[in-house]
């Protein structure tokens, strides 16, 4: 057999192989980390960073006396207590409608959580209804309100959104592309006309695989499955 | 039982030997084994190859570390038993030895001046090296052990350990490229 340097390192003098003694706590053998070992382990960590985060939110929803929402409009100051947000992902808003010029004004709750982590979301708040006029006529609309997160800090709590017909759509979804997520508040979910309180409900978060949406959020949703393209045909009509 | 008195029961061919040497080193033993194998089963077996072995070697007087001929004994054992695996393809034994880390430097020698002279260059080389060096180094390649093993043990980084093992083999590299090795 030949003489390799393997062989020479096994070889060594004594007295430099005891250089190295491992302590007794080293004795026990324990099973070496396959690459399953090593997965579970990366998603152990992960698991554990998602855990830290919740609790994080939790501890500032509990440490979140009130929300406040600023209704521009009227210049006044109303208070929502926490309990109008019934979770991080619910989003409130507050209507004041103006029915000489009939623009909406719309001042959205949303829970600061929810726009940690979405720079770059293509946010859209779509809102469907009806008004009754003072002459009894009735107005539909259909209003959505389209635009990117640059910077997530800007959602706020009391942070505005003033709503508008649904057009010019087409520059916003221009440059979606793989890797993109779409940040979507649907359905209106309950209204008084007495107080021209509105709710916005169930912000849903895509993401763009392949050219197609898919929910990020376990929430069902006729979006889901979508190309892009079928998304801005649809958000279009 | 200090390693003198247990060298002494083995020369009086005393069976209580063997009992304390695996209180002594037995855990040694088996950390070492199971460094190169990773399979208690074929650890165990080994262990007691290398007790036997152990038995019919120490019958006569010598000048000797025992521990150190205890771990040169189990090391070889479970070389053997690795290289067997390897030869056969039996399966079960896909983790490399460290030692392939060093296959960019490794030359099969024939010459067996050159091989005594390739043991005093690397007993050489070892014994120029920092305590923490020489520590890691020999942990690395003798003792087979693992980079996270190594870095828990002296309380240093990973990153600090493969930096210290690459400046160790690009040394040894140069020191075999002198003596004509490569």
């Amino acid at each position: 057999m030949k003489y390799r340097l393997i062989d020479a390192i096994n070889r060594i003098d004594d007295d430099l192989l005891l250089c190295y003694d491992p302590c007794p706590e080293h004795f026990e053998i324990k099973p070496r980390k396959t690459e399953l070992h090593r997965i579970i382990d990366y998603r152990a960590i992960i698991l554990t960073a998602a855990a830290a985060i919740i609790i994080l939110f939790v501890g500032i929803h509990i440490m979140t006396d009130k929300y406040v929402v600023r209704d521009g409009s009227v210049s006044e100051t109303k208070d929502i207590s926490k309990s109008d947000v019934t979770d991080h992902t619910e989003a409130t808003s507050k209507a004041k409608i103006d029915t000489d010029c009939f623009t909406m004004d719309i001042k959205i709750n949303i829970a600061v959580e929810s726009f940690k982590n979405c720079h770059g979301c293509v946010l859209i708040a779509e809102y469907a209804g009806s008004y009754n006029l003072h002459n009894n006529k009735t107005i539909e609309y259909n209003l959505k309100r389209i635009s990117y997160v640059h910077n997530p800090e800007d959602y706020n709590i009391g942070s505005t959104f003033d709503l508008y017909v649904s057009t010019g759509l087409e520059p916003v979804f221009s440059d979606m592309k793989d890797g993109d997520r779409v940040m979507i508040m649907v359905k209106k979910l309950d209204s008084s006309y007495d107080t021209d309180e509105y709710m916005l409900n169930a912000i849903n978060i895509f993401y763009i695989n392949e050219g197609i949406l898919y929910s990020a959020l376990e929430i069902d949703s006729e979006y889901d499955g979508l190309s892009v393209e079928e998304f801005k045909m649809l958000l279009n009509d | 039982m200090e390693d003198n008195e247990i060298l002494t029961l083995f020369y009086e061919r005393d069976e209580r030997a063997i009992e304390e040497i695996m209180a002594r080193y037995g855990p040694l033993m088996r950390h070492v084994s199971y460094n190169i194998l990773n399979n208690n089963e074929d650890v165990e077996e080994c262990v007691s190859n290398a007790c036997l072995s152990l038995w019919n070697s120490l019958s006569v007087k010598q000048d000797i570390s025992l521990k150190a001929y205890v771990l040169k004994t189990i090391k070889n054992i479970s070389l053997d038993r690795y290289k067997y695996y390897d030869r056969e393809k039996r399966g079960g034994h896909d983790v490399p030895l460290p030692l392939d880390e060093m296959d960019e430097i490794d030359r099969k020698i024939d010459d067996p001046c050159d091989q005594i002279l390739l043991n005093d260059i690397l007993s050489d080389y070892i014994a120029s090296l920092s305590p923490e060096k020489k520590a890691i180094f020999v942990a690395r390649y003798w003792y087979f052990e693992s980079i996270d093993s190594i870095a828990q043990r002296q309380h240093i980084s990973r990153n600090k350990v493969y930096v210290m093992l690459h400046r160790c083999k690009k040394e040894l590299k140069k020191k075999l490229m002198e003596n004509g090795f490569l």
